[in-house]
């Protein structure tokens, strides 16, 4: 059924992210002639002003399509979950968990989706006539030096990176689940307890994190000065890998709580009108 | 077994009760009209069935089961709001039924859309109200559910399409099934229905057969429902 689910839910967000992307991309590719353009000396004042414009409705763009994802997410979890379409979708032979899972899975993989095409389009608009691969053959290389050629410590921690990210994303989108399914309680005012319960929550999670992190910076992380080589790099890995531990550890707590929340309150304080 | 039995089931929304102790069986193969005035709990009865809603106390059951996934598996239910998405067009709505439901008959549904002339790639949203209401009460009858649990059918549309909606549900729901109707215009209804549940302030008033009524007051089901629900 979750697959099911999964299914339905891109059809239903697929009509605004895809377009997004592609228009965010279409920016880059145009943002890329302007600023060959500009690069011309006689072009008229007013020309270089009207072609300069395009440089921060691009910028805009970029900004723009991640903005588009949160609403789209908090959109369709309000409309499909908590609004009229919530007395199909909470009646359908379907665990509460499994609505929840695609719900989140659908909205990481268009966060996904955004992060790439604004790489994309970044790369369109700056790096064009570079080629993309000589670009991260040079990145490649740079960590080579530093890890002292070591290939799996540079996989390994981009690993980290990648799971990090991720965790982030998806505490993301359950602290604004959490936040509408309990603000959606209240018989009155939803969206403003919404509202508040979000910056409540978020405020909670952003504690816990600076914490956390505060205590591991003083009692553990010490990477000296950088004396490029395996040893640095092992080291320097060991502390990478107990920081985006703690992170991801840190995240996955938020999550689980935020989880815990939307499920209690969509089983057990559900209020459709 | 009964298809729906309320045991002492009582919901209060803060300090307001909304159903009070209440006790009640549905049988299999009857329609029953929950008919009580606004506001009386007949829509928090139906959410309860659904798990919609939690009991403050006493238990609901479908099929002897609390309701959860089996029960809606079992369970067809027209809300009093129109809750299919707009987006869709009519062949993704039915593709979306046939998806979740393992009882949704796709024939049925289509042999109901071509004798109203609704064209199945029209968008939800292009349709007007009584368009919308006549494709989601078709979804809901083209299951072939144990109980149907329809909240204001016929409430805010036209004579003709009252006597659409009520030949649909007559027409299509299985024998061994249940009904449950909860409506204020009895009038409309008390033809079809088998039994009736009188509703008020959350509370059971009558409960009765529709030929009970007739024969031992001597009434119809509506003057009967006006003369008890007298302001």
């Amino acid at each position: 059924m979750l697959r099911k689910l999964i299914r339905h839910e891109f059809r239903a967000t697929a009509r605004l992210m895809p377009l997004l992307c592609l228009i965010v991309i279409a920016l880059g590719v145009l943002a890329h002639f302007v600023l060959k353009l500009l690069d011309l000396s006689n072009l008229p004042f007013v020309v270089r002003l009207f072609l300069g414009s395009v440089i921060p409705l691009f910028v805009a763009a970029l900004v723009a399509v991640y903005v588009v994802a949160v609403v789209v997410m908090v959109a369709r979890f309000k409309r499909n979950v908590l609004g009229d379409e919530g007395y199909l979708t909470m009646t359908l032979p379907v665990s509460v968990h499994s609505i929840i899972w695609s719900k989140i899975i659908v909205s990481a993989v268009w966060f996904i989706a955004a992060a790439l095409a604004d790489a994309i389009a970044v790369w369109l608009a700056f790096f064009m006539n570079e080629s993309v691969f000589e670009i991260i053959r040079d990145i490649w290389n740079g960590l080579m030096f530093f890890t002292g050629n070591n290939a799996w410590l540079i996989i390994e921690a981009l690993l980290w990176l990648f799971a990090t990210c991720f965790a982030g994303i998806v505490t993301s989108c359950l602290n604004f689940y959490a936040a509408l399914s309990i603000g959606h309680g209240f018989s009155r005012g939803k969206m403003g307890f919404s509202v508040l319960f979000y910056f409540l929550l978020n405020s909670a999670a952003s504690v816990l994190m600076t914490v956390v992190i505060l205590v591991l910076s003083q009692s553990v992380l010490k990477v000296g000065v950088p004396s490029f080589g395996t040893s640095f790099a092992v080291s320097a890995m060991a502390e990478w890998r107990l920081l985006m531990g703690t992170v991801l550890g840190v995240y996955l707590v938020n999550s689980g709580i935020f989880y815990l929340l939307t499920c209690i309150n969509l089983k057990k304080r559900l209020n459709l009108e | 077994m009964a298809t729906l039995e309320c045991i002492g089931l009582t919901k209060r929304y803060g300090s307001v009760e909304a159903l009070d102790s209440i006790d009640l069986k549905v049988e299999p193969g009857r329609i029953t009209g929950l008919l009580g005035p606004n506001g009386s709990g007949k829509t928090t009865l139906i959410k309860l069935a659904n798990g919609l809603l939690t009991p403050t106390s006493g238990k609901i059951l479908i099929g002897g089961m609390e309701p959860g996934v089996e029960t809606k598996k079992i369970v067809s239910y027209l809300p009093e709001r129109l809750d299919i998405p707009t987006w869709m067009n009519v062949t993704q709505l039915l593709g979306f039924f046939r998806d979740f439901y393992a009882d949704f008959d796709l024939d049925r549904a289509r042999d109901m859309l071509a004798k109203l002339s609704i064209d199945e790639s029209m968008k939800i949203k292009a349709m007007s109200k009584g368009t919308r209401e006549k494709v989601q009460l078709i979804t809901v009858m083209s299951r072939r559910a144990k109980l149907y649990l329809l909240d204001e059918p016929i409430g805010g549309v036209d004579p003709a399409t009252r006597d659409y909606i009520l030949a649909t549900i007559i027409g299509n729901y299985d024998p061994e099934a249940s009904v449950v109707i909860s409506t204020h215009l009895i009038q409309d209804v008390e033809n079809v229905l088998d039994d009736v549940v009188f509703i008020d302030r959350g509370r059971i008033v009558l409960r009765s057969t529709v030929d009970d009524i007739r024969e031992k007051e001597g009434k119809s089901v509506d003057a009967l429902f006006r003369e008890v629900f007298r302001c």
